[in-house]
């Protein structure tokens, strides 16, 4: 049985697997880093501790995020990133059996770091590596 | 059978034991530097060491540990008898016994199941030994006598060696001593003392004579070895005699209590009677058969008086870890509580006290926290003395490491981080750099190579420098493997600056060695390296001369976490500049702005007295312009997004009570608009980069704050311009700048600036000579209000007032009445094309100059001020003979006057025969 946090970005229905999620968060104020990669939309800070903030449209290739009273910073557990969306969902639950695991780099859609695809009543949920996007994030930054 | 007691028990005895390895490694490698010429005391400290392993883990009942330790025991005792000789086979031998100690020691339950054999077989060898293991009866072996018997002449003459050894990172401290200034001993104190010239005397501004007074002061200084001369290289010792008691003793010297050691009259005496075996070694702990201690070390010997100064506690370290993070907790929360605070204005005047009290306790409490985890650098530096011997036999060459300035302390956390990168650059320069033996010696190089490691302190900063006087960087055979590789072309070859090129070898995948050994030579190295140390916030620089050394300079902030900062603003954003980069602050008014700002070399700089500033503006270099006012709620937006509080601002929800950063802000900005700052002002924070300094243009300052320091996550290195982020009172993030970095980014040209300081200077010295105005009193005054005009004072006579009405007419003559006789008065406007005095003026001064006879008195419409300047003037061969010349008096450009052109005119104009000279 696994849960995951769902989310839109540019109307596409994605999922992180719940585990690997420390919080979401409304970000308010975020401080630019200038002269970041064009992901990077800043730094929040979070109790205390400062928070980078991804842009995952970008990180996917979709569009740039545009920032409204609904968007939501999702809060990795492991890492200090925050993944900014458009729209938060509920957390769905599912079995193992139900998702279309993947192999390929771009599963579901075409998306990148996809794990996989899960089909619910209305709508097909992209579920999301967050350990295979902090990755590259990490790689590009040493080339 | 083991319960939560005997586990800590027995953690004690793992880490006092790992610590008594610790000593014994670098100490063996002293032994075998210092070849059979052995040193007894250092072989009887080793000989301790192991003594005290063998007989503790006998008590738990290691037996593979305590076989182990008697084995080697045995190979020491030899050594200590004078039995063997020490050379490489027997170090070996130890060296390997330590490495399997410490294996043992990493999982001691299990430990009695691992195989000894190996190890014990070859100490053996070493040693000549045969036979089986010894019994393990630690009871029936006898040691040196410690102590002397008690009963000790009263008194003794002459002078005697002292010779105490410091725990490390203290030295060795040998003095001669005068034993009639020791005694009578009553009830004072005598103390060793350890002095490092950098971290105590240079570093606290004090000198060594200041340092003498001040023991002058307390005491009586018994022996001292600290130099007098400038630079102090070496640590100084001290042996010193006082009624202080040790509580009292790290207060008084300002020096931490570790380097102050309290000393018994037995330590004396032993150093008086030389034919004693033993000589006062105060470092080792006590060894006694019993269970290890749970508690402060004990000292070997009974004390008389309890010496707390360097009493010790080994604290664990996720505790240190915790206290650490509160101290920054506790720091934030003081800087938001002060933030609301003053919004509200101090309601209760009291409060503000309140406020001041509980700031500096904070800060010092912060402090104190920060001090407990700052740790000698040459705590990690030792172990890797034992890793280039090894290494480097590996490799079959010579090297020998010296490590200077071990006792500059770190932050623990940066002292673990830089262990990776340290070994990486060593074993580098052995393996890269060090040329074989066979081959310095053809190059007229000693056989041996050098590495030699610095620690030291310079702006605030912690250095670390590591030479090797080993085969340099061929700079033309990484460009040309940079092209290879086609990180290049040839064109940008070609212009590469030396700086860059040095810089190549940085990058990821690089390595110009021919072969791939063990770790290094795989091109995974360099960029690693780097990558660490910035990941740690320092810097990494690499330069070398060709043939003849590398050296890498490494740069690192003292501590991670909490620094004084000032903070600034540039377009709508607040940064935070760590107070020690900060040499001067200057504010230019808008006026100046132009006078005062040129361009050296398409560069901005900044005249600031004698010096040429370049100047860099933040927010040019951020790029901060890009954002624009958001039309309705004139909030400062970036391109594509829109801050949430804005729009919350206009569904006026009215939710909570949540403190708004927008309205901190708007708050804020009102109140410094209502101040006088006028359009246009500028200021520039003078920053210091080593040797450089340069201006950073920002809209405007703030106060210094003290920060928490967040290091810059790796996600967003790549920004030079930031070392850091911290979280301001209000709760919102700001940066913290780099000045390295943002100098880096704007490539500033110190160096073509340097030498157009130079240049002008040059030219000023020139000017000076050639027109050399010695100072002269003048008196400036105005003819009509805006011409100013200068007469030198030793050239006039007096100063008169008229009443314009008073003025007597004849003809187009104008006199005066002075002491009964008409003076005529001058126009200067008649002999020059000058304006007049304007018509209004009821009252005019005339300026009556020296003369044989009065001639007449110059009509002035104000007497500006009396100068004595030096000003170089101007001649200006156009204008009339009357003017000497012309030259800046304060802001205004004056006309100096030729007195004598101007009463020869003068006499023309009355008709008078003039006078030619």
């Amino acid at each position: 049985m696994a849960q995951f946090v769902t989310f839109r970005l540019d109307k596409q229905l994605l999922g992180i697997d719940l585990l690997r999620v420390r919080e979401v968060n409304q970000v308010l104020d975020i401080t630019p880093v200038q002269h970041a990669r064009p992901y990077i939309l800043g730094l929040v800070n979070l109790r205390g501790q400062t928070v980078v903030i991804f842009d995952l449209g970008i990180c996917l290739g979709l569009k740039p995020a545009v920032m409204t009273d609904e968007s939501h910073a999702i809060v990795l557990k492991d890492e200090r990133v925050g993944l900014l969306v458009d729209r938060i969902g509920d957390v769905v639950q599912a079995e193992e059996s139900e998702i279309e695991f993947s192999l390929a780099d771009r599963g579901g859609m075409g998306i990148p770091f996809s794990k996989g695809v899960l089909k619910l009543k209305d709508d097909l949920l992209v579920i999301l590596s967050a350990k295979k996007i902090i990755e590259q994030e990490v790689a590009e930054g040493n080339r | 059978m083991h319960d939560a007691h005997d586990d800590a028990l027995i953690t004690e005895f793992i880490a006092d034991s790992l610590e008594h390895l610790g000593r014994v490694e670098p100490a063996l490698l002293t032994l075998e530097e210092n070849g059979s010429a052995c040193d007894p005391d250092v072989v009887h400290q080793v000989f301790r060491a192991v003594h005290t392993i063998k007989g503790s883990s006998g008590f738990f009942g290691f037996h593979a540990i305590q076989d182990l330790s008697h084995a080697m025991e045995n190979v020491l005792t030899k050594i200590r008898e004078m039995e063997l000789e020490l050379d490489a086979t027997q170090v070996d031998a130890l060296l390997a016994g330590v490495d399997r100690l410490r294996q043992l020691l990493a999982a001691p339950t299990e430990s009695n199941g691992m195989n000894i054999q190996h190890e014990i077989d070859r100490l053996k060898h070493s040693s000549g030994i045969n036979g089986t293991v010894q019994e393990t009866s630690s009871e029936t072996e006898s040691l040196p006598p410690e102590r002397l018997p008690d009963v000790f002449p009263p008194e003794l003459q002459g002078k005697a060696i002292l010779r105490i050894e410091g725990n490390p990172p203290l030295d060795v401290l040998e003095l001669a001593l005068d034993l009639e200034g020791v005694f009578p001993w009553g009830s004072d104190f005598v103390y060793a003392v350890w002095v490092f010239p950098d971290k105590d005397l240079k570093e606290k501004d004090r000198t060594v004579e200041a340092f003498h007074g001040l023991l002058d002061s307390f005491g009586k200084c018994l022996a001292s070895d600290l130099e007098t001369t400038f630079p102090l290289k070496e640590t100084g010792h001290v042996v010193f005699k006082t009624v202080l008691e040790p509580d009292f003793m790290e207060d008084a010297l300002e020096l931490p209590a570790a380097q102050i050691v309290p000393l018994e009259e037995t330590d004396i005496q032993t150093a008086a009677a030389p034919a004693a075996e033993v000589s006062s070694t105060k470092a080792v702990p006590d060894e006694t058969e019993a269970p290890p201690r749970v508690g402060p070390d004990q000292r070997e010997s009974s004390l008389t008086q309890p010496d707390r100064s360097h009493e010790t506690i080994r604290v664990n370290v996720s505790l240190l870890d915790t206290l650490m993070n509160l101290a920054g907790e506790l720091v934030l929360g003081r800087n938001a509580l002060k933030q609301r605070l003053e919004l509200k204005g101090y309601e209760d005047p009291k409060l503000e006290a309140v406020m001041q009290d509980v700031e500096m306790i904070s800060s010092v409490v912060k402090e104190h926290i920060m001090q407990m985890r700052m740790q000698p650098i040459g705590n990690i530096l030792g172990r890797f003395k034992r890793m280039v011997r090894d290494f480097s036999r590996q490799v079959k060459k010579k090297v020998i490491l010296t490590v200077k300035g071990g006792e500059v302390e770190l932050d623990k956390s940066i002292l673990e981080a830089l262990s990776d990168p340290l070994t990486h650059l060593i074993r580098n320069s052995i393996d890269h750099g060090i040329e074989p033996p066979g081959e310095r010696m053809a190059l007229g190089k000693p056989e041996r190579g050098v590495i030699d490691l610095q620690a030291f302190h310079e702006a605030g900063q912690v250095n670390l420098e590591i030479r090797d006087d080993g085969r340099g960087i061929d700079l033309n055979k990484v460009v040309a493997k940079a092209v290879a590789k086609g990180i290049l072309t040839d064109t940008d070859a070609a212009v590469l600056s030396r700086r860059d090129q040095l810089n190549l070898i940085c990058l990821p995948g690089f390595s110009t060695a021919e072969s791939v050994t063990d770790l290094s030579g795989r091109g995974v190295g360099m960029d690693v390296v780097r990558n660490n140390i910035e990941k740690i916030g320092g810097h990494l620089e690499i330069d070398s001369v060709a043939g003849e050394s590398t050296t890498i300079r490494i740069r690192l902030p003292l501590t991670l976490t909490i620094i004084p900062c000032l903070m600034v603003r540039a377009a709508r954003r607040r940064f935070a500049i760590p107070q020690i980069n900060v040499a001067e602050l200057v504010g230019i008014q808008a006026s100046e702005v132009y006078h005062r700002i040129e361009k050296v070399g398409g560069a901005d700089v900044l005249r600031l007295r004698n010096r040429l500033l370049p100047l860099v503006r933040l927010a040019d270099v951020l790029q901060l312009d890009r954002e624009f006012m958001h039309p309705f709620s004139r909030d400062h937006i970036s391109e594509r997004r829109v801050r949430i509080a804005d729009r919350r601002r206009e569904n006026a929800d009215g939710k909570g009570d949540r403190l708004n950063p927008e309205d901190l802000d708007n708050r804020r900005n009102r109140a410094s608009d209502r101040r006088i700052r006028r359009q246009g002002d500028v200021y520039v924070v003078v920053l210091r980069l080593g040797m450089h300094y340069y201006g950073l243009l920002v809209d405007e300052l703030f106060d210094m704050e003290e920060v928490v320091v967040e290091p810059l996550l790796h996600y967003i290195k790549d920004c030079r311009c930031f070392s850091g982020a911290t979280i301001m009172g209000d709760g919102r993030v700001a940066m913290i700048l780099d000045p390295a970095g943002i100098a880096e980014f704007s490539r500033l040209r110190f160096k073509e600036v340097s030498s157009e300081e130079d240049r002008r200077l040059e030219e000023k010295k020139r000017g000076e000579l050639l027109h050399s105005a010695p100072k002269q009193s003048i008196i400036l005054f105005n003819n009509h209000p805006d011409e100013y005009f200068a007469i030198p004072l030793d050239r006039v006579s007096r100063l008169e007032t008229i009443a314009v009405d008073d003025i007597r007419k004849i003809g187009d003559r104008e006199y005066m009445t002075l002491k009964g006789e008409g003076l005529p008065l001058l126009r200067l406007e008649r002999m020059l094309p000058i304006n007049a005095v304007p018509d209004l003026t009821n009252e005019i001064f005339v300026i009556i100059p020296k003369a044989d006879t009065p001639t007449g008195g110059i009509v002035a419409s104000r007497i500006v001020d009396f100068f004595e300047t030096d000003v170089a003037i101007k001649q200006e061969p156009e204008m009339s003979r009357e003017i000497a010349g012309s030259a800046m008096v304060g802001d205004q450009l004056t006309f100096f006057l030729d007195i004598d052109e101007v009463l020869a005119s003068f006499k023309v104009l009355l008709g008078q025969p003039g006078v030619e000279g």
